[in-house]
């Protein structure tokens, strides 16, 4: 009885959390879409499913993701191979840095990738500015990170023994790669290649940057319909679209993560030197860290560039508000905003994630214990299901009257983003726990201790690295959330995210100068967090 | 025939093999002895190809092979745990080597498999198979593309004891049968004893001795060899020349020059009997199933193993005659040449 106890009261507060800020604006958001004039109406959604723009703009989604999906894979495995295999000088560093495009503010992106093909831009003579290539580009810079990560580690944490024997069976290298390597890093490729398409098609600032009016996705869509055009039906059809869609994909990722890879005995192997087969690797590895570079360092130039020449004017205007009253507020003040909202998000977001994975970790005695479980983890995943924007729309509708009015609070664009990073906090923390052995707990019990003596002596020293870890990851998702804050927040109270996209929306040099700087000062932060939580070895940070 | 000359390999600047030369005639098994991290380990991977030498050479037939890569020497490598490819049949995982030369080997496969004793499994996955299976499948895909090399990485050590003995009297039929020239690499002296017809002990990264297996056994280099081929004690200087007056039958006992040699003694080497010309007084005894094993302080030796009937009763103290059995004792040191 006591065990249940427990386990109700740990899951009280995570489930209240996940269904009134969860549940009930998704759900709310679906009934907006099926229900009109109060009367049901299946049909409004259905007649929304069949404008043309829709089918363009689905259409649109699914193959741009594609394609990014694509191409992040085969650019990823070749560099996965030489970061993770060889013994390449400074490829810690290489690793660490290549992190950094993940977990950059997609607006900021989106900025930097519009300087860099545009007319005056560095590569502007390729044309590409405008164009759905931009947009693909654009999702490749961001995805490749969680290629190589994936693969990577899987890549590093693979027997070489199996390779070996292959080719002492007289199996050439290709052959080696055909019928070994390769079977035993499917299942990681695979998982990687579902991820990086459920990010690409549910991307929100890139494509809104990168492809305006124009190329729209589902997400950006949504946005239009809700924020533009105020057809709230039609935006509320599309999210159920987007929800079955991703929640099917979910669904399918997670079947494909769970094929047993009995192949992959996990060994720590040395790295081995770099023979001249592995030039076209080298090359590859290049080319992704130029991909990744260029954007970068045309901002960064970028932003020191006014009309005086180089200077730090554009550095000096983010305590004004731009010109011809671009905001409302001070560059200055969104960023003090940011950071109290993020460390809002981020200790939330820790809390709720620290007792689901304590929940679902615990061993269950009996079989209707592992069954409540094994509900409340997928309960916990539906947010990585949902994209930010249905959220944040969800929010707008449903959270704006009595039972739960937070139209007001400062709270409410905390809890979005915490919601947003919940999944990632989770899935940092719930490996570590399940790898510690129970045995080490019952050893603790033998010898005397409390079960909370137990949790200090066995579970915290384990823990305490991979908590700090995720609540880095999850300060610097909250610090570059765009798609739900970008309903959410107030416009006399932004974000750095939602200031950054104003400017680049509004005429004038010192505008876009101010939103280069203000995109370097973002970037640069959640760079050195992240760095910082790459300092702390924790694997699981960033893989899905 | 394999032959070594001068091999060296070195991780990092540290030498794991020293100037290692050995020689394995066609249709031979030389067994590689050591404790672990001796470096004999690095030494089947360096001829295997899979770490490169840092000086010295290999050849094959009297042809180099050690610029060549792993796939085109012609060798097989057979892991200490088997290393099955866990997404392949019994059956793909044993014609995997064929399939790569595109040879036709459905019949092949299944005669590999009946050499192994594994008839019937070519559709098992290897996760169901038991540690013994394993390796008798990873035998029968090293064996597929007749390699003109076997190498074999302590290929029993994986495998509990009975089973262990029975595979290691399967192992040398298979590779006598097939005529397959050898080279194994084990810690395990009895593994090294029923399969190999050749020895090398390997220490520190160097061979110390090396020859056709009765020839090591029976005169081991030094001390530490003794132990390490299973020898219990090595007695030198006057306790070497007491045990070795005592050994034979007659008069003639007084051993020349020859005193200063050592003597490595097995555990079963002296043998409680009344007409035995050593005496001592039993410090403990201990029953096994077969024997009972003494440990005795013999005057002039000091403390050593012995051996007496299971049915015969010592306690600590009493008085014991013990005789010698020539067949157990080996001289230590003098092979060295």
């Amino acid at each position: 009885m006591r065990r249940w106890l427990t386990l109700a009261l740990l899951a009280a507060g995570p489930v209240l959390v996940v269904a009134v800020f969860f549940v009930l604006p998704v759900g709310g958001m679906v009934a907006r879409g099926f229900v009109s004039d109060g009367v049901l109406d299946p049909g409004g959604v259905l007649q929304v499913l069949a404008r043309p723009r829709v089918a363009r703009v689905a259409w649109f989604t699914v193959w741009s993701a594609a394609a990014a999906t694509a191409i992040s894979v085969l650019l990823g495995l070749p560099a996965a191979f030489v970061l993770h295999r060889l013994a390449l000088p400074g490829r810690k560093m290489i690793r660490a840095a290549l992190l950094v495009p993940f977990v950059l503010p997609t607006v900021v992106v989106g900025v930097a990738f519009r300087l860099l093909l545009g007319e005056a831009g560095p590569l502007g003579f390729l044309g590409l500015d405008g164009t759905p290539v931009a947009i693909v580009i654009g999702l490749v810079f961001f995805n490749l990170a969680v290629v190589i990560r994936a693969v990577g580690a899987a890549w590093e944490s693979l027997d070489a023994r199996p390779a070996e024997a292959a080719a002492a069976l007289g199996a050439s290298p290709v052959q080696v790669w055909w019928t070994v390597t390769l079977p035993a890093l499917r299942p990681a490729i695979v998982s990687a290649a579902s991820i990086v398409f459920l990010f690409c098609a549910t991307a929100f600032g890139i494509v809104l940057t990168l492809g305006g009016v124009r190329y729209a996705t589902v997400e950006t869509e949504i946005y239009l319909l809700t924020t533009t055009l105020f057809d709230l039906q039609a935006a509320a059809a599309l999210s159920v679209l987007q929800l079955v869609v991703v929640v099917a994909l979910l669904g399918l990722a997670a079947r494909l993560r769970a094929v047993p890879d009995a192949t992959a005995a996990r060994t720590s192997s040395r790295p081995r030197r770099i023979r001249s087969g592995d030039v076209p690797a080298l090359a590859v590895t290049v080319l992704v860290l130029g991909l990744v570079a260029a954007p970068i360092v045309t901002l960064v130039l970028g932003s020191f560039r006014t009309e005086a020449g180089w200077s730090l004017g554009n550095y000096r205007a983010l305590t004004g508000v731009g010109s011809n009253d671009a905001l409302l507020v001070p560059v200055t003040e969104a960023l003090l905003t940011s950071v109290r909202t993020a460390v809002d998000a981020t200790w939330m977001a820790l809390l709720m994630g620290l007792a689901v994975a304590v929940l679902v970790t615990r061993r269950s005695q009996s079989r209707s214990e592992r069954r409540v479980r094994s509900l409340l983890d997928g309960f916990f995943m539906l947010p990585l299901g949902v994209s930010a924007v249905t959220l944040g729309f969800g929010f707008l509708i449903t959270l704006d009257r009595p039972p739960v009015d937070l139209r007001d609070s400062a709270l409410l664009v905390p809890i979005a983003q915490a919601l947003v990073a919940l999944p990632l906090v989770v899935r940092t923390l719930v490996p570590v726990l399940a790898g510690i052995d129970d045995r080490q707990r019952q050893a603790a019990a033998s010898l005397g201790a409390s079960p909370w003596r137990a949790l200090l002596t066995v579970e915290l020293p384990v823990v305490w690295k991979p908590l700090l870890a995720a609540s880095g990851f999850a300060f610097a998702a909250s610090l570059g959330e765009f798609g739900a804050t970008s309903f959410l927040a107030r416009d006399d109270n932004p974000t750095v995210p939602i200031v950054i996209f104003r400017l680049i929306g509004h005429p004038g040099e010192l505008n876009f100068g101010m939103a280069l700087a203000a995109s370097v000062v973002l970037a640069g932060t959640t760079a050195v967090v992240m760095l910082a939580v790459e300092r702390l070895r924790v694997p699981n940070v960033g893989a899905f | 025939m394999l032959s070594l000359t001068d091999v060296s390999v070195a991780y990092d600047g540290v030498v794991a093999v020293h100037d290692v030369s050995l020689e394995v005639p066609d249709g031979s098994i030389l067994a590689v002895l050591g404790p672990s991290g001796c470096g004999k380990s690095t030494l089947l991977r360096a001829v295997a190809g899979l770490e490169p030498l840092t000086s010295g050479g290999i050849s094959f037939d009297g042809r180099a092979v050690d610029r060549l890569p792993t796939h085109k020497r012609g060798f097989a490598l057979m892991f200490q745990d088997g290393q099955l490819f866990a997404h392949m049949t019994v059956a793909r995982n044993v014609g995997y080597a064929l399939r790569l030369r595109r040879r036709p080997g459905i019949q092949r496969v299944h005669d590999l498999l009946s050499l192994v004793g594994l008839e019937g499994y070519a559709d098992r996955l290897p996760a169901t198979l038991s540690g013994g299976e394993r390796q008798r499948v990873a035998l029968a895909r090293a064996l597929a593309v007749e390699p003109r090399l076997l190498l074999l990485d302590e290929p029993l050590s994986a495998l509990d004891a009975g089973l262990r003995e029975r595979l290691a009297v399967d192992l040398r039929k298979i590779l006598h049968a097939a005529g397959t020239t050898a080279l194994m690499v084990t810690h395990d002296h009895d593994e090294a004893f029923q399969v190999a017809d050749q020895l090398a002990v390997m220490r520190a990264g160097r061979v110390v001795q090396s020859g056709p297996i009765d020839a090591v056994w029976s005169a081991p280099a030094d001390e530490e060899t003794a132990l390490f081929l299973g020898y219990a004690r090595v007695l030198s200087g006057s306790a070497a020349a007491t045990v070795l007056a005592a050994v034979g039958s007659g008069r003639e006992s007084r051993v020349g020059p020859a005193s200063s040699v050592s003597l490595a003694l097995r555990r079963s080497a002296l043998v409680a009997d009344e007409h035995g010309r050593l005496s001592g007084t039993v410090e403990s005894a201990r029953a096994t199933p077969e024997v009972l094993r003494l440990v005795v302080d013999v005057r002039d030796v000091g403390l050593v193993d012995a051996v007496a009937p299971r049915d015969s009763h010592w306690g600590p103290g009493e008085q014991v005659r013990l005789s010698v059995d020539p067949a157990r004792v080996a001289p230590v040191g003098t092979n060295l040449d």
